[in-house]
C-alpha cells in the first residue's frame, strides 16, 4: 500500500498557516507544541522568497507523514 | 489499533476525500469511542456554515455530536473554496469552545466588571436610553452596528435605528470600503466587486495595488495562482513586500498614498502607445478626453518618479503587461481607500480599468476584495448613516417606499424622528469620538452624542487611540454587545489620562451576544453570493443572537410590535428564559420585497438554502450551476450563478440567476449580462451620457443607450400592457425601485434591458470635489517637497454632522516641520492569523500561538542607524503624543522611510499591560498595542474614511 506524504507546492504557499491549525484543531495538540510549522526562507527579499509547511519530524510513526 | 492500521483495515483513505458521514469512524480509531457511537443513539449531525472571518466566503461542514461542535471539514464541493482554508477557517471549531468569551451581562461597577441578570441590564439600559432621548434628542445615541451580523440581522438594525429616530449608525464598511463604494458606484452604477474571486482564474494579467491577499484574503490565492499557472502576469505594487508580492512576477515599490501618480502614469503610458480600448471608451465611457489631457499634462514619467519614486521603465512595463494580457484585472483594498483620497484613488484604478476596457469582461474587473465576512452584505442592506438598506438614500421617497413595506406609517416614523433630522446623513463611525468631544455649537445636531453602542466593533480598528479615550470617559452610556467585546470593555475601565476625568454618571454596560456560528442567517461574499449559514450549535453561556436582542430592546423601548409586523415570532430559550425571537427567514424575505435597486429580491431563503446543499453543481470558474435538482425542496438549480450574485432582480419567480460578472454585455440580462447604469442623467454639456448605439447587453430590444425604467418609460414604449393586472396596480406610478410588484423589473428583462438602464461610465465624477482624481499627499505625510507641490484641500465647516480639517491639519505639519520629527512613514494592515480588533481571533489559542507580540517592521538601515536590533522593544511615537510599544521585526519587506505595524492588537496602553481591566475570563490570551492609539487625524473628502495607510512615526529604543 502507498505510503501517503504531505506535499507542499512552495509556488503555491502562501504562508496562510491553515495546516499549523488544521492540526492543532484536529488533533488538539496543546498550547507550545506544534506538530506542522511553516518556514519562510529569503523573508522580504524581493524575488526570492518562498515558504514551505514541514512536519516537526519528532515523530516515530508520524500521524501525518 | 492506531490510525494508520484503521484505514488499512477499514479501507478508508486517507485526507482530502473522506466524506463527512465517515469521519466519526476515523475519530473514533483515535480518540475513545463515545457513548453515542457505541450505542447508535447519539445524535450526530453535520452543519454547512460559512467561515465568518474574511469577505471569501469559505464553507465549512461542522460535525456536531449530541450538541457538541466535534470536527470541521471545509466543504470540498464548495465553489468558492474548494476544500482549501486559511489558518483562521481552519481554527473555527474553537468557537464552539468560547474559552475566553463574556459569558453572561455585567456592569461597571466601581472600576470593576461585576455579573448582573438580563433582565437588570436590558431595564436599565433601556430607561437611559429614554432619558437621553426625551432629555436631549434621539441623536444623542449613536449606535455603531457591525459587518459581523448576517444580512438579516444587518437590516434588521437599520430598521431598528429608524424606529429608535436616529440616523447615528454605522459599521466597518466606512473604515473600509466606503471609499470604494462611493467612488465606483459614482464611476458606473453598483461599488460592488464587478466579478468574483473565481472569474480571476480567467485574467491574463492580475494588478494588486494595496492589497496583500495572502494574508487578508488567504483562500483567494486559489483563484490567481491557478492564473498564475495558466500564464496570467501578476503584478503586485505596494509599499511593502508582502506575502503576496511574493507570489508575483513583477513587484512594484511606491511610497505609501501616491495610487493616482502611479496609475496615471501607467495610464500615461498607455495613451501614448495607444494602447487603450477606442471603441469601448467611445462606446461606453464618459469624459475620458479630460482625462486623457490631466494625464499627460501632469503625470510625465519624470513627475510619476518624483511623486511615488517609481522609475519609468518600471511603470512602462506595468502597463505594457497590463495592455498585452488583456482581460487584465485590477484588485484593491484598504491600501487605496483609507487615504483623506480614498475616493479618488479607487477612480483613478476604475478609469485605468475602463481605458483597457476590462470593465464588464470575464477575466477583468475591478476585483474590490471587501474585509469582513458580511461586510458587504451590511453595506447592502445594513446600517448605514446616509441610506435605508438597498442603498434607498434617506429622501421622503425612499421613507415611504421602506414605511409600506414595514407595514408601519410614514407619519410615525416620522414623529420618531427630532424635527428635520430624518433625511439628514448621522454622522460615521470613524467620527464618533468628534460628535462626543467637539463643542456643541460646532455640531450639525440639537446635542452631542452621549450614549453609545458598540455592537459588534472594535474600538482598535478605529484611529486616534487617545481621543477615543477622552470620548469614552465623557459618555453618559457605553453598551457593548460583542461575544468577544474586551478591548472596549478595557479601555472604558482604565483610568483616564492625567487631567482628564471619567463622566460621574456614566454607565458601561457588557452583553454577551452570540457568534454567527450560533444562528442563521445569509451573508453576502464579496462576490456579491449571498451564503446560507445553518445554525451548528445552541448559543453557549447566556449569550443571545443579535435579532433577539434588537426585538428585547425594541419591546421595552416600545416599538416591539412596528419592528416585527412582517415576521412570525418565534419563542426560543436562551440563557434560561424565553425570548421573542423574529424568524430570520421572514426577515429575508423583507429584504427581498424591498430591496429592487440591487437585486436582493430573488435570492429567497429556499433558494439560498438550495444552493448550499447543491454546492457541488457549481463550476468553480464560472460559478454556474451544471444542473441539478435539489431533494429536499425540488428546486432545479440549472442555469442559477453560485449563491445568486446580486443583482438577482425580480422575484423569485422569474429565476433571474445573478449576476457574476456586472456590466457583461456579452449575455443578457436574464443570464446575468448587463451594462453601465444610467444613474447620473441623461446628457451633460450637450454630451449624452447614454451609450453609443449598438452598445447594449446581448438580446436588448434597445439598442441603444437608454433611462432607467419607471411607469411613464413603460407606457412610451408600449410595454405597459405586457404587465398583469395585479402587476399594474402596484406598479402605477412607480420605477424599476420601488415596484412592489416586480412587474416592471420583469418586463424589462423579458425584453433584454436592464432595469437601470444602459448608460456610459463616468470617468469624470463632476459631483465629486476632485472631478477628475487629483493627488493630494496625505496630512501628515513625510514629504515636505510634494506636500507643498500637491497640498490637500480646504477645511470643512459642516461634512457629516462635523466640522472636518484638511489644509490646517497639513498646514501644522508644515509649519512645526513634524516630518523632519517624525520622519518615517507609518502604515498598517492584517495578518493572516487575525482578523480585524482581533479580540475574537487573539481569543483562539490555535491562532493566537502563532503570533503571541505586536511588532513594527522597519528596514535593516533604520534599525541599524537607531542601534535597534531585531525583536528588540521599541517606542513607535506618532505626533498626537502617542507612543506604542512593540517588538522590531528587522526586515526588507519595507525600505528605509517605511515602517508597518498590524492592526490587530490591543490591550497594551502605551506600555501598560491592561489585563486586569478586563472583565474576568474575557480577556483575550495575546494582548498588544493598538498601533490606533498612534495613528492621527484625517478623512476622506467623500465619505470620512479614516486615514490609517500613511502617517508618521519615529521609532526609538525602548528604555
Amino acid at each position: 500500500m502507498a505510503r501517503m506524504k504531505f506535499i507542499c507546492d512552495t509556488e503555491r504557499c502562501i504562508e496562510c498557516n491553515g495546516c499549523v491549525t488544521a492540526c492543532k484543531n484536529e488533533n488538539e495538540v496543546p498550547w507550545g507544541v506544534n506538530r506542522r510549522r511553516v518556514v519562510t526562507v529569503n523573508d522580504g527579499v524581493i524575488g526570492q522568497e518562498k515558504s514551505v509547511s514541514v512536519a516537526c519530524m519528532h515523530c516515530s510513526d508520524a500521524p501525518l507523514s | 489499533m492506531d490510525r494508520r492500521t484503521f484505514l488499512k483495515r477499514s479501507g478508508v483513505g486517507v485526507g482530502a476525500g473522506i466524506a463527512a458521514s465517515q469521519l466519526s469512524l476515523v475519530q473514533k480509531a483515535v480518540a475513545e469511542p463515545s457513548k453515542a457511537m457505541l450505542d447508535g443513539k447519539g445524535k450526530i449531525e453535520v452543519k454547512r456554515s460559512i467561515c465568518t472571518h474574511c469577505s471569501v466566503g469559505c464553507a465549512v461542514d461542522a460535525t456536531v455530536e449530541n450538541g457538541v461542535w466535534v470536527r470541521q471539514d471545509p466543504v470540498f464541493d464548495s465553489p468558492i473554496n474548494l476544500g482549501a482554508h486559511c489558518a483562521k477557517g481552519a481554527a473555527l471549531r474553537e468557537h464552539g469552545h468560547g474559552d475566553f468569551r463574556l459569558r453572561y451581562p455585567m456592569k461597571l461597577v466601581d472600576g470593576k466588571y461585576e455579573r448582573i441578570s438580563w433582565d437588570q441590564a436590558l431595564t436599565e439600559i433601556t430607561a437611559q436610553m429614554k432619558d437621553l432621548r426625551t432629555k436631549y434628542s434621539p441623536d444623542s445615541l449613536f449606535f455603531i452596528g457591525s459587518s459581523k451580523h448576517n444580512n438579516e440581522q444587518a437590516y434588521l438594525l437599520r430598521k431598528w435605528v429608524s424606529f429608535f429616530g436616529t440616523n447615528n449608525t454605522d459599521h466597518q464598511a466606512r473604515i473600509c470600503h466606503s471609499t470604494t463604494v462611493a467612488g465606483v458606484a459614482n464611476t458606473w452604477g453598483y461599488g460592488a466587486m464587478t466579478n468574483s474571486y473565481n472569474d480571476m482564474m480567467n485574467a491574463k494579467a492580475a494588478l494588486y495595488i494595496g492589497s496583500n491577499a495572502a494574508e487578508a484574503h488567504p483562500v483567494s490565492m486559489l483563484s490567481l495562482l491557478h492564473a498564475k499557472e495558466n500564464g496570467c502576469k501578476v503584478i503586485v505594487v505596494d509599499p511593502r513586500y508582502t506575502r503576496t508580492a511574493a507570489k508575483s512576477d513583477q513587484y512594484v515599490r511606491i511610497r505609501s498614498g501616491t495610487d493616482i501618480p502611479f496609475l496615471f502614469g501607467v495610464l500615461y503610458h498607455i495613451f501614448n502607445n495607444g494602447w487603450e480600448d477606442k471603441k469601448y471608451i467611445n462606446d461606453r465611457v464618459y469624459g475620458m478626453d479630460e482625462i486623457r489631457k490631466e494625464v499627460m499634462e501632469k503625470w510625465t514619467p519624470a513627475n510619476v518618479e518624483q511623486a511615488c519614486g517609481v522609475p519609468e521603465a518600471q511603470v512602462y512595463q506595468v502597463a505594457k503587461t497590463m495592455a498585452q494580457n488583456r482581460p487584465s484585472t485590477l484588485v484593491w483594498c484598504m491600501g487605496q481607500t483609507q487615504h483623506t483620497i480614498g475616493n479618488a484613488m479607487v477612480r483613478a484604478s476604475c478609469i485605468l480599468q475602463l481605458a483597457l476596457g476590462n470593465i464588464g469582461k470575464s477575466g477583468g474587473g475591478a476585483n474590490i476584495f471587501r474585509g469582513h465576512d458580511n461586510v458587504q452584505g451590511a453595506t447592502d442592506v445594513g446600517p448605514n448613516p446616509d441610506s435605508l438598506p438597498g442603498y434607498y438614500g434617506l429622501a421622503a421617497g425612499s421613507w415611504k417606499h421602506f414605511a409600506t413595506v414595514w407595514g408601519v406609517d410614514y407619519e410615525w416614523i416620522k414623529g420618531r424622528y427630532a424635527p428635520d433630522m430624518m433625511e439628514k446623513s448621522g454622522t460615521t463611525v470613524s467620527r464618533w469620538v468628534d460628535a462626543v468631544l467637539e463643542k456643541n455649537d460646532m455640531i450639525d445636531q440639537q446635542t452631542n452624542v452621549k450614549g453609545l453602542f458598540f455592537w459588534g466593533h472594535a474600538p482598535n480598528s478605529q484611529t486616534r487611540g487617545l481621543d477615543m479615550k477622552r470620548a469614552m470617559n465623557k459618555l453618559d452610556l457605553l453598551v457593548v454587545v460583542d461575544p468577544y467585546p474586551s478591548a472596549t470593555a478595557a479601555m472604558a475601565a482604565m483610568p483616564p489620562a492625567e487631567g482628564d476625568v471619567v463622566n460621574k454618571n456614566r454607565n458601561v454596560y457588557l452583553l454577551p451576544a452570540t457568534t454567527q456560528f450560533e444562528t442563521s442567517g445569509s451573508a453576502t461574499a464579496s462576490n456579491r453570493s449571498l451564503q446560507w449559514r445553518e445554525k451548528v450549535i445552541d448559543p453557549l453561556f447566556e449569550s443571545v443572537p443579535d435579532h433577539v436582542l434588537m426585538q428585547a430592546f425594541a419591546d421595552r423601548l416600545g416599538f416591539g410590535q412596528e419592528l416585527s409586523t412582517n415576521y412570525k415570532m418565534l419563542s426560543s430559550k436562551f440563557a434560561g428564559k424565553q425570548w421573542r425571537e423574529p424568524q430570520i427567514e421572514d426577515i429575508l424575505r423583507e429584504i427581498n420585497r424591498s430591496c429592487w435597486t440591487i437585486g436582493y429580491t430573488g435570492q429567497t431563503p429556499e433558494r439560498l438554502k438550495a444552493h448550499m446543499r447543491m454546492v457541488a453543481t457549481f463550476d468553480p470558474k464560472t460559478l454556474k450551476s451544471r444542473g441539478g435538482v435539489d431533494p429536499v425542496t425540488g428546486y432545479d438549480t440549472t442555469g442559477d450563478y453560485y449563491g445568486l450574485p446580486w443583482p438577482c432582480y425580480g422575484t423569485a419567480a422569474i429565476k433571474h440567476p445573478g449576476s457574476p460578472n456586472l456590466y457583461d454585455t456579452s449575455k443578457s440580462v436574464m443570464e446575468g449580462g448587463g451594462n453601465f447604469r444610467a444613474n447620473f442623467g441623461v446628457e451633460r454639456e450637450g454630451k449624452s451620457l447614454l451609450a453609443e448605439d449598438g452598445s447594449c447587453s446581448k438580446g436588448s430590444a434597445i439598442t441603444t443607450g437608454y433611462p432607467e425604467f419607471d411607469h411613464v418609460f413603460m407606457k412610451k414604449l408600449g410595454w405597459w400592457d405586457q404587465l398583469t393586472d395585479d402587476e399594474k396596480k402596484l406598479a402605477e406610478g412607480k420605477n424599476w425601485k420601488t415596484d412592489l410588484s416586480g412587474g416592471i423589473q420583469r418586463v424589462v428583462m423579458k425584453n433584454g434591458c436592464h432595469p437601470f438602464g444602459n448608460a456610459k461610465a463616468r470617468a469624470v465624477v463632476w459631483n465629486f470635489p476632485d472631478a477628475i482624481p487629483i493627488h493630494r499627499e496625505a496630512l501628515y505625510s513625510t514629504n515636505e517637497p510634494m506636500m507643498r507641490k500637491y497640498p490637500t484641500a480646504a477645511d470643512k465647516k459642516n461634512f457629516w454632522r462635523l466640522p472636518t480639517l484638511y489644509k490646517t491639519v497639513q498646514d501644522k505639519n508644515l509649519n512645526e516641520k513634524l516630518y523632519e520629527k517624525f520622519p518615517i512613514i507609518l502604515t498598517s494592515g492584517r495578518l493572516v492569523e487575525y482578523e480585524g480588533g482581533g479580540d475574537e481571533t487573539r481569543s483562539n489559542p490555535w491562532l493566537a500561538e502563532l503570533q503571541q507580540e505586536n511588532f513594527v517592521e522597519i528596514n535593516p538601515k533604520a534599525a541599524e542607524a537607531r542601534g535597534i536590533k531585531n525583536w528588540d522593544y521599541v517606542w513607535v511615537k506618532s505626533p498626537t503624543g502617542a507612543r506604542i510599544k512593540v517588538r522590531a521585526l528587522v526586515t526588507e519587506r519595507v525600505d528605509q522611510g517605511t515602517a508597518f505595524v498590524p492592526f490587530h492588537f490591543a490591550g497594551w496602553w502605551q506600555g501598560t499591560d491592561l489585563r486586569k481591566y478586563y472583565p474576568e475570563g474575557a480577556a483575550p490570551i495575546v494582548l498588544g498595542e493598538a498601533v490606533n492609539t498612534a495613528t492621527t487625524y484625517g478623512y476622506d473628502m467623500v465619505t470620512m474614511m479614516q486615514e490609517t495607510k500613511t502617517t508618521m512615526c519615529q521609532i526609538e529604543k525602548f528604555a
